[in-house]
């Protein structure tokens, strides 16, 4: 199964990242999406933001797995 | 294992498909930090692991590759059974939405899928590749001399592997 958990931008400094997921948060330092603002959900593999997902999948993806 | 000219062995194979799912399995807690780092340097590496560490680190795809091997009555390590595993099987068991895939979101299941690509920039270490219609950024560590107009399947964030 290799759906993964989302998270979501809720700080961004240069080149610094804080994802929140629903148990803890997160710093990324390396992101190869250019266009992101606060509120994005993304996915993190790696330590790397590797793409955004749309809130409305986002939000579904937790009420399918909880959290 | 004697290595077939122009074929990959099926433990390399399998694990340049797998190790991009790798971070979930890590997010999930069903894989250590420390056996998470072990796998991404056997990956950056181009090697990998044991039999016995894929098949403990991935054991969601071993139980369906095993079903998969009986159905074709072959050795579940034979190289045909994993790349029709990874080439069929896998985006039909997302396709079919078993277990979560049922109710996932489509950008979810479509980052799980192993797509058919093509390279339509490079950027640095970086490549845009298009599928469906759309555009996704992939990291070229497994195919490092591709460029502009090659066809790649995609897994994730990953360009896997050369096709045609």
């Amino acid at each position: 199964m290799c759906l993964s958990i989302p998270g979501k931008v809720i700080e961004i400094s240069k080149n610094r990242y804080i994802i929140k997921y629903p148990n803890e948060k997160r710093v990324v330092n390396l992101s190869i999406i250019d266009d992101l603002e606060i509120g994005d959900y993304v996915i993190v593999s790696n330590k790397i933001i590797i793409t955004k997902i749309p809130e409305k999948d986002a939000k579904k993806f937790f009420e399918l797995v909880g959290g | 294992m004697p290595e077939k000219k122009g074929q990959i062995l099926p433990e390399l194979y399998f694990f340049k498909y797998a190790f991009p799912c790798a971070f979930v399995i890590l997010q999930r807690g069903n894989l250590s930090q420390e056996e998470y780092n072990n796998l991404n340097k056997k990956f950056l590496e181009g090697k990998s692991p044991s039999r016995e560490i894929l098949e403990k680190s991935f054991p969601v795809a071993f139980t369906r590759i095993k079903r998969l091997a009986e159905k074709m009555n072959k050795d579940m390590w034979d190289f045909e059974v994993i790349r029709r595993y990874w080439n069929k099987e896998h985006n039909r068991i997302i396709n079919n939405g078993e277990g979560m895939y049922g109710k996932a979101p489509e950008s979810f299941k479509d980052l799980c899928r192993i797509n058919m690509a093509e390279v339509v920039e490079r950027k640095g270490n970086m490549l845009i590749v298009g599928h469906d219609r759309k555009e996704r950024i992939v990291f070229d560590v497994l195919v490092p001399d591709a460029k502009v107009g090659d066809k790649v399947k995609i897994h994730y964030a990953y360009a896997v592997e050369k096709v045609g």
